[in-house]
């Protein structure tokens, strides 16, 4: 037998149950770890790719130029853009900017491959729905959550801003 | 040869080439921006630059010729780093913009700044700001991105042969652009912004439609005029929202004329979409479900007598699989022999000479129509009928070869020296005649003394019959004139074939090969008891004679060479109208079956050379249509012999049985199919029947297809609405001057009891006595005043 | 407190007439079952809260103070949940197959000795009828699992009784010598003989055999084989849902509460304080206590060991436990035969 008197006199004196036992036992009193989530939250770096938001620029004109490299770029196919026809080369928009966020898969893709920091995945993470519909976002719900979370966004792109 | 290694590997190649071209031989890629492979060399963009052995600094590679037992290195450090240094220097100007240009994502910029190119710009003074021009309804500009390649420059003065883009101030300063403002001229302008490498030109319809990645791809064949170029259509969901140019050294080399580029948005508009039937005459034309309109087609066609039948086809929108499952349906299923795709035709006596696809068709392959030395052109404008034929005449001519124009009026041409003879209308075979006197007698008289010497004199003469020609009264007596005149050149040899028969209609020449005529059946089988050609159809149909007219795509109404006779044929018989484009004639149709067209399906074109070609389908059709030949097929179930193949596959096999030409699995894919392999011309016929050299009195009208409204796509698409003049009455300054009439005033054209309404356009090309109008506008086209089997209708003006 | 059982008698003598003994059995059983009910219900908050304690997270604390309403809330939702009723089942086997998991649970209950004189019925064969009656518990985990037609379930119910027949074997001889050392069947008399040391120390093999044993016999974790949820989805239980499947699991922690109690007695001196000093607390106490140590070791195992394989736990109960517990016989018996103790 490939056992020696150590091992089997362990194995008889049950050493290996004892040793996991005290090993929980020694984790039972330790602190937990447990973060109490609404009240405690943890701290949010200013890379999180939370809910998307659409911005606008200062004069509040949206920054969005239609380039498509977000929907090129993004590998759930969630964004679906269409060219405004009626844009000019001084100002190219966008006539629907959908994403579906039952599709995405929270890359950030998109806000890499976004030439004008026009969509950015914002700190936001409490946008459940009750429905399939509400997880479709056209371009003006995008638009109100980047008035919503300008001032968030504004401060995470600035301190992001040197590593890109 | 001189031998010489590029990247370690050896090659031998013709004296003279560039380092360029051999390296594309060897598949080495260099990479360039003002290089262009069918343009003139101009050597300004230097990012070709190579590494030369024993050279002391890196030589441009599409400028530097060959020499033997020269290394080349294109991928060496010293090629690293001047690459570098000529994209740093192109991007110190060019805009950072790629996300909102046309070009972002197919810019060669932008491909070699990311492969070749510094990642960081050390240029911090203002770019260069240009005012961008304005160049008419196709070509977008944004001048700030131009890099100064001039391959645009170089395209409209060397290829298209319009000198309006050109390059102002130097250096720093200079700008691209026309010199002063104005629009652009050429059949050709899309061509500047596919030749751009840049976004600097971009397709004016094409501009904020798409990015280029998302777009889907499908090569097909352009069917807008029968020159039959390679085109790519790309589609974005389920349009087709460009065309470009496929690369094809045989037929278009990378160009394509506005029409076939620009038309395409015309195919989604007005289009027949569901089944249809007229119930009773009080009720109009109601939607129904496909097997209720097959039932009423089948019905109606069993209710009359297999001769009282007739089908008229329109060879330009269907593939050579729908002409030959028309014909095939109606000549063995339905029974009658009353068939014909010509409904602008005026001269049907060519139908009783056994004539072959020789005489009908081209006999010089378009890739050597370049090597003529001398060139005659009868009744043709080649530049708005075959654009892309027409630079194959141009670099004949500027390789010196002199053209002459037999025609009606002097042409707006492109083609440098191109002397112009103008005959009245009708009097083309008495110049002709006289033309072949000289050639084969021993004096030519002055009026055929130049164009004598220059075909006496010439290696490889050519000759092209066009539509005036091809629609003419004597079109049967032109024509074989034409071949006369070319068997004294002795043209007509297997070495050189000079004579050229060039109908504008596209796959004309399948519909001539798949039998859709009276006298012939598929595969140039003469059939033993002919039956009427679309003259005698729609004159039979207008006297009762023809009960029923089953009509293949064709929009008789404004089309066909006497729009009356049409009119009356179509109210007289009844009509099942088969096809994509909603038209007049189609609400007067009694049962409608709707049809896709080409770019919807896969079809099978043959362009003027008899070259077979199979073009994919690009989208899917709308609404209810299906295949042409489906629906016949369907369409047969219904009668006691019903068609015998039921997948395209079994109809294209059926097809090469007939035609060993349309057996394409025999060829490889890559390979071009085989152009002008006819048999030889049919010579000796009889020439006489030239009548008088006296002109007629009156005003002489002939009537033209217009080159941005010549067929049912162009006239749905809003581009070609924007760049066609309208309905026009062209007329001779004096002769307007005559009849008081005064640029853009409208006038009535009275013939007989008929008149129609136009606007007068004063234009000193039209000769004397001759007034020039254009068919295709509804209502009221100009050829209700045409009888069919009369001449040159001769009519009054009257200013309004 | 026989003043007191007088009184009670003499009232409900009154009240209930002839009645009378009927009510006093029902009113005993209520008595004595509320506070297993209790500890069952608390258990599942124990459970989670002692588990959370060992993975350092916290455990339910959202309803009540600490939580402490969880498993109300819990059984709210158990009661109020639809039944689902599978079409394929055998009606009344599937339902009358939880009853069956509960109720011997709570039946052994009778002969347990609280105290040497609080004992619902004190017979002389405890041991025996606790035997009998928790092996009783294996009918309805094969019921449960017979009636629901489903494979996983099925697959389920025939660990359950496989593992539930091979280890009560074993369980079984671990008994015997603590039976050979007080020399009688009645639960107080095993109580009592363990006077001067408790059953433990001599036979401390035979209580940990024992133990493992009760975790096998109660499908608890390692070896909660019939519940596997990797492999089986839930076992036995898969079909079951809202209360049906609730009274699985209260069979299941009252079966544990109840083992619990007899390793108590049998191996920790029942209601025997440790020391004679610690005497002033009563004997209902200390088992009290001693119950919620073994409960806690229960739970603590849960939280320690990853479950075992099938075939492994065959070998553990017939390879290794089995001759174990029947050498251990001999050796007590020998011991005892040689020392003149019995």
């Amino acid at each position: 037998m490939g056992m020696n008197i150590k091992d089997l006199i362990g194995s008889f004196a049950l050493k290996e149950l004892v040793t996991g036992l005290s090993v929980t036992l020694k984790y039972m009193f330790k602190p937990n770890i447990t973060v109490q989530y609404p009240e405690e939250r943890i701290p949010v770096s200013p890379r999180f790719r939370g809910e998307h938001v659409l911005r606008r620029d200062d004069q509040g004109e949206e920054r969005c130029v239609a380039c498509k490299l977000c929907e090129a770029a993004c590998p759930a196919q969630a964004i679906y853009i269409e060219i405004d026809t009626k844009s000019t080369a001084e100002k190219r928009l966008t006539r629907v900017y959908d994403i579906d966020n039952g599709k995405c898969i929270y890359c950030g893709y998109c806000q890499e491959a976004c030439p004008v920091d026009a969509i950015v995945l914002g700190p936001n993470v409490e946008f459940c729905s009750e429905t399939r519909a509400g997880l479709l976002y056209d371009k003006d719900k995008l638009l109100a959550n980047g008035e919503r979370w300008k001032t968030e966004i504004d401060a995470n792109l600035k301190a992001d801003a040197k590593y890109r | 040869m001189p031998t010489l290694i590029i990247d370690g590997k050896e090659i031998s190649v013709k004296p003279g080439s560039t380092i360029m071209e051999a390296a594309q031989m060897l598949g080495v890629f260099i990479p360039h921006f003002c290089y262009h492979p069918k343009l003139p060399i101009d050597g300004n963009c230097r990012m070709c630059l190579v590494e030369v052995e024993k050279m002391p600094k890196p030589v441009v590679a599409c400028a530097m010729p060959v020499n033997d037992g020269m290394v080349v290195r294109t991928e060496s450090d010293m090629v690293k780093k001047a690459r570098r240094g000529v994209m740093e220097f192109l991007l110190i100007n060019h805009p950072l913009d790629c996300p909102v240009c046309d070009q972002g994502g197919e810019c060669r910029l932008q491909d070699f700044a990311m492969k070749y190119g510094p990642d960081r710009a050390r240029f911090g003074d203002d770019k260069r700001d240009v005012n961008n021009k304005e160049l008419g309804p196709l070509i977008e500009t944004e001048m700030d991105r131009c890099i100064h390649c001039t391959r645009c420059i170089r395209f409209s003065r060397e290829i298209a042969g319009t000198e309006e883009m050109g390059a102002m101030w130097r250096g720093d300063h200079m700008e691209v652009g026309t010199f002063v403002k104005k629009t652009l001229t050429s059949e050709l302008t899309g061509n500047l912004a596919e030749v751009c490498p840049v976004g600097a030109l971009n397709h004016k319809p094409f501009h904020f439609q798409a990015r280029g990645w998302e777009l889907k791809h499908a090569f097909g064949v352009c069917n807008h005029c029968s020159v039959g170029c390679q085109v790519r259509r790309d589609r974005l969901e389920n349009k087709v929202i460009r065309v470009e140019a496929a690369h094809c050294d045989s037929i278009n080399e990378t160009w394509l004329c506005d029409k076939g580029r620009y038309a395409v948005d015309g195919l989604t508009v007005k289009r027949v979409k569901q089944p249809q039937v007229r119930k009773d005459s009080s009720h109009g034309i109601s939607n129904v479900g496909w097997q209720e309109a097959l039932d009423a087609a089948a019905e109606l066609l069993k209710s009359v007598k297999a001769e009282e039948v007739a089908g008229i086809a329109a060879a330009d929108r269907q593939g050579a699989e729908e002409l030959y499952a028309f014909q095939d349906f109606l000549r063995n299923t339905v029974g009658t022999r009353h068939i014909d795709f010509r409904v602008r035709q005026r001269d049907y006596s060519a139908d009783e000479s056994v004539l072959t696809r020789a005489d009908l068709f081209m006999n010089t392959p378009l890739e050597k129509l370049q090597e003529a030395d001398a060139i005659l052109v009868v009744g043709a404008d080649s530049r708005y009928e075959t654009p892309i034929m027409n630079l194959r005449i141009r670099k004949a001519a500027r390789n010196g070869a002199k053209v002459f124009s037999l025609g009606p009026r002097a042409l707006d041409s492109n083609v440098p020296g191109l002397v112009n003879i103008v005959r009245r209308p009708g009097q083309e075979p008495v110049f002709l005649k006289a033309l072949l006197a000289g050639l084969t007698g021993a004096t030519a008289s002055t009026e055929v003394k130049e164009l004598t010497e220059t075909l006496k004199g010439a290696q490889r003469p050519v000759v092209i019959i066009g539509d005036h020609a091809i629609n003419h009264p004597q079109a049967e007596l032109i024509r074989r004139q034409c071949v006369a005149v070319m068997d004294a050149c002795g043209a007509l040899t297997s070495e050189w074939n000079g004579y050229n028969r060039v109908p504008t209609v596209s796959n004309a020449a399948a519909a001539q090969d798949m039998g859709v005529i009276p006298h012939r059946g598929p595969g140039y089988k003469l059939v033993d008891n002919p039956g009427y050609h679309a003259q005698k159809i729609l004159k039979a149909a207008a006297e009762g004679e023809v009960k029923v007219l089953f009509i293949l795509g064709n929009d008789l109404l404004t089309e066909a060479g006497d729009t009356q006779l049409a009119k009356q044929a179509i109210d007289k018989a009844k009509v099942i109208w088969l096809g994509a484009f909603d038209s007049e004639t189609v609400k007067q149709a009694d049962v409608v079956l709707p049809g896709m067209t080409v770019t919807e399906k896969d079809a099978t074109l043959t362009n003027v050379e008899g070259r077979v070609q199979r073009s994919n389908a690009a989208v899917k059709a709308e609404g209810e249509a299906k295949e042409d030949w489906r629906i016949l097929r369907a369409l047969s179930d219904r009668f006691a012999t019903s068609l015998s193949y039921n997948t395209i596959d079994a109809l294209r096999t059926s097809m090469a049985a007939v035609d060993h030409r349309y057996d394409l699995d025999k060829l490889s894919p890559q390979e071009m199919p085989v152009a002008c392999d006819h048999s030889p011309v049919t010579t000796g016929l009889d020439l006489s029947g030239v009548g008088s050299s006296e002109g007629g009195a009156g005003l002489c009208m002939i009537v033209e297809v217009p080159f941005y409204f010549g067929d049912p796509v162009a006239r749905r698409s809003p581009t070609m609405a924007k760049l066609d003049a309208g309905n026009r009455l062209r007329i001779n300054p004096k002769d307007a001057q005559v009849q008081g009439i005064v640029q853009d005033q409208k006038v009535r054209v009275i013939q007989g009891e008929t008149k129609i309404e136009v606007i007068a356009t004063l234009d000193e090309h039209v000769p004397e006595g001759t007034i020039i109008s254009y068919s295709g506008y509804a209502p009221g086209p100009s050829q209700d005043l045409c009888q069919w089997d009369g001449g040159f209708p001769t009519v009054s003006l009257a200013g309004l | 407190m026989a003043e007191l059982l007088e009184f009670i008698h003499g009232f409900g003598g009154d009240l209930f007439g002839g009645l009378w003994p009927l009510v006093w059995t029902v009113v005993k059983i209520g008595i004595l079952l509320a506070p297993v009910m209790f500890g069952v219900t608390y258990l599942t908050y124990a459970e989670r809260r002692v588990i959370g304690a060992m993975q350092i997270r916290v455990g339910p604390n959202r309803i009540g103070i600490f939580g402490l309403l969880q498993p109300l809330a819990d059984a709210v939702k158990l009661f109020f949940k639809e039944t689902v009723l599978p079409s394929k089942i055998d009606r009344p086997v599937f339902l009358i197959a939880p009853v069956l998991t509960m109720a011997p649970a709570l039946v052994c209950w009778a002969v347990i000795p609280f105290s040497p004189e609080l004992v619902l019925s004190d017979i002389n064969v405890g041991v025996l009828f606790i035997l009998a009656i928790s092996s009783l518990g294996a009918y309805g985990i094969l019921m449960s699992g017979w009636a629901s037609n489903s494979r996983y379930a099925f697959l389920g119910s025939m660990r359950s009784a496989a593992q539930m027949v091979s280890y009560e074997v074993s369980m079984g001889f671990t008994l015997i010598p603590v039976i050979m050392l007080a020399g009688s069947l009645n639960l107080g008399d095993i109580v009592e003989s363990q006077k001067d040391m408790w059953n433990m120390i001599p036979l401390f093999p035979m209580f940990i055999i024992y133990f493992i044993s009760v975790v096998a016999e109660t499908n608890r974790a390692p070896f909660d084989l019939p519940e596997a949820e990797a492999e089986l989805v839930a076992g036995f239980i898969t079909e079951y849902s809202a209360m049906a499947s609730g009274m699985f699991f209260m069979g299941e922690y009252a079966n544990l509460i109840l083992v619990s109690a007899m390793g108590s007695i049998m191996f920790l001196g029942g209601w025997l304080p440790p020391l004679e000093i610690l005497g002033f607390i009563p004997g209902l106490i200390w088992l009290a206590l001693k119950i919620c140590f073994l409960l806690f070791v229960f739970l603590w195992i849960r939280a320690t060991f990853p479950r075992y394989r099938y075939d492994q736990l065959m070998r553990l109960g017939w390879k290794v436990f089995l001759p174990f517990s029947l050498f251990w016989v001999f050796l007590t018996g020998a011991v005892l035969h040689l020392t003149g103790l019995a």
